[in-house]
C-alpha cells in the first residue's frame, strides 16, 4: 500500500517537472532501407537490404540508408543525429550502428557513425568513403546506384576491419554490373581498401589515442523493443554521438 | 464492525501517523536517489564535453601545421588559434569552459575564411581529412553540449520545484549552469568543393 502510493507520489512529482518534448518528429523505420524520398530503384533496395542484413548477422552492426526530400529546415548534422537517436540504430550493448543519410531537396548527404564503429570509421575516413563513393554518382544523378554503392562500399570496408566474411558479397558486387570500373572484382577492391586505410592510419594517429574515452550515451526510452509496422522488428537501440562526415553535393 | 470497535482510537492514529511517516521516507529516499541519478547524468554529459575538447585540442596543432604549409605568413591566425588553445588547456569549471569553447570557435572559423584564399589546400587530401575530423569533433561537441543542457534543464526543474526542492536542498543540492555560446553550435564547418 505505502509502496504504491509512494510510487504513484514520485511517480506525480516527476511527470509534473518533465519537460515537453519540443522535438522534431521522424518517420518510423521501415527497414534497413528507409527510402522515404523514393530515389532508390526496387533491384538496388533489395541488394542494399541483403547487404545490410548480412552486416548484422555476420557482424552483428546495423546499417540504415535513408533517404528523405527534406530535412525540414535542419541542418544535416541535427536532422541526423535525430533520426539515429529516435530509432536507435545498432546494437544496444556495442553501439554498432551507422547511418547514410541522403536529403534530395536540401542535396546534403551525411554518414553518421555510432560510437562502436567511430574507431573503425573516424571522421576523415567518413569523408573520403562519401567522396569517393557517393558524391561522384549522386552530382550525375544517380541516387540510387549512389547510395547502392555507398552502402555495399561501407560493408565491405566494416567487414574487413572488423575480421569477418561478408557472405554474397562478391556475387551482389558483379549481380551490380555498371559502375564497377575499379579492378577487377573483389580482390581490388581489398587492394585499394588497404591502401586507403595505410594512408588514413599514417595520418590520424592521434585518433588511436582518442579511442575509447567517450562516455555511453543511451537514447530515451526503449527504442527497438517495440514491433514496428512492415514485420520490421526495429533497431537495437545503440548510441551515437555524432561522428561522421557529411557533404553538400 | 465488533472488530473495529475493539481498536483503541490512539492505535489508529499511531497507524496513521506510521503509515505517514513511512509514505515521506519513501518519497524522500526515492526522490533523493533520483537527484542523485540526475546530477551523475550531468557529470557524465561533461565529461564527454570535456574529451571532445580534448579531442578538438589534440586536433588543432595538425590542422594549423597542415595550414601552414600553404599559407605560412598568416601569423596572426596561427597566433589567435595557438592562444584560444591555450586558453581551453587552463580552463576551468563550465563557464570558463564555455568561454574558452567560444574563442576556439571563432578562431577556427577565421582559420576557415583564411582557407578560402587557397585553393591548392582546400583540394589537399590530408587537410580534408584534418577538416573532417575537426567538423566531426565540433559536431560531437554540439551534441554533447545539446544532451549536456538537457539533463542540466532537467535536474534544474527537480532542484527548484516543490516539493523536491526540499530534498534538494537538505541534500545541497543547487542548480547547474548551462553550458552556453553565443555561436550557432550546429554551424559546424564544412567542407565544399
Amino acid at each position: 500500500m505505502a509502496r504504491h502510493i509512494v510510487s504513484m507520489l514520485t511517480a506525480v512529482f516527476f511527470l509534473a517537472v518533465l519537460p515537453f518534448a519540443a522535438e522534431a518528429s521522424f518517420p518510423e523505420p521501415e527497414g534497413y532501407v528507409n527510402d522515404f524520398a523514393g530515389v532508390i530503384s526496387s533491384e538496388h533496395r533489395q541488394q542494399i537490404a541483403e547487404t545490410a542484413q548480412h552486416l548484422k548477422e555476420k557482424g552483428e552492426i546495423e546499417l540504415a540508408v535513408v533517404t528523405v526530400q527534406s530535412l525540414e529546415g535542419m541542418p544535416i548534422e541535427q536532422y541526423s543525429i535525430g533520426l539515429a537517436e529516435a530509432w536507435g540504430v545498432g546494437t544496444s550493448r556495442e553501439d554498432l550502428g551507422i547511418i547514410l543519410l541522403l536529403a534530395v531537396q536540401d542535396r546534403e548527404l551525411r554518414l553518421e557513425v555510432g560510437y562502436g564503429l567511430e574507431g573503425d570509421i573516424p571522421d576523415g575516413l567518413a569523408g573520403e568513403i562519401l567522396d569517393t563513393w557517393v558524391i561522384p554518382q549522386l552530382r550525375q544523378g544517380n541516387y540510387s546506384s549512389a547510395m547502392q554503392e555507398g552502402a555495399r562500399y561501407i560493408s565491405v570496408l566494416l567487414a574487413d576491419r572488423r575480421g569477418f566474411e561478408l557472405a554474397g558479397m562478391q556475387s551482389s558486387y558483379e549481380a551490380s554490373g555498371g559502375g564497377a570500373d575499379e579492378g577487377d572484382g573483389i580482390s581490388g577492391y581489398y587492394f585499394f581498401l588497404l591502401l586507403l586505410l595505410l594512408l588514413g592510419r599514417g595520418r590520424l594517429w592521434p585518433l588511436l589515442f582518442l579511442a575509447g574515452r567517450r562516455r555511453r550515451y543511451s537514447p530515451r526510452g526503449g527504442f527497438g523493443s517495440a514491433p514496428r509496422g512492415g514485420g520490421f522488428g526495429g533497431f537495437g537501440g545503440g548510441g551515437f554521438g555524432g561522428g561522421g562526415a557529411s557533404r553538400s553535393f | 464492525m465488533s472488530r473495529v470497535r475493539r481498536v483503541s482510537p490512539a492505535v489508529v492514529i499511531l497507524a496513521a501517523v506510521g503509515l505517514l511517516a513511512v509514505i515521506i521516507g519513501g518519497w524522500y529516499v526515492s526522490t533523493r536517489n533520483s537527484l542523485i541519478g540526475q546530477e551523475q547524468q550531468i557529470e557524465a554529459a561533461w565529461s564527454e564535453i570535456e574529451n571532445q575538447l580534448q579531442r578538438r585540442y589534440d586536433l588543432i596543432p595538425n590542422l594549423t601545421e597542415t595550414v601552414r604549409g600553404y599559407a605560412s605568413h598568416e601569423e596572426e591566425v596561427f597566433r589567435t588559434v595557438a592562444e584560444a588553445r591555450a586558453q581551453i588547456g587552463s580552463a576551468q569549471g563550465v563557464e570558463q569552459t564555455a568561454d574558452a569553447y567560444e574563442r576556439m570557435e571563432s578562431a577556427l572559423s577565421r582559420l576557415l575564411v583564411v582557407v578560402e584564399d587557397y585553393p591548392e589546400l582546400k583540394a589537399d587530401q590530408s587537410f580534408i581529412r584534418l577538416q573532417d575530423e575537426l567538423a566531426g569533433t565540433e559536431n560531437r561537441l554540439a551534441v554533447a553540449r545539446r544532451r549536456y543542457n538537457d539533463h542540466v534543464r532537467d535536474f534544474n526543474q527537480a532542484v527548484l520545484s516543490f516539493p523536491a526542492n526540499m530534498v534538494a536542498g537538505n541534500l545541497g543540492m543547487e542548480r547547474r549552469n548551462y553550458f552556453e555560446v553565443a555561436q550557432e553550435a550546429w554551424s559546424t564547418p564544412e567542407v565544399q568543393f
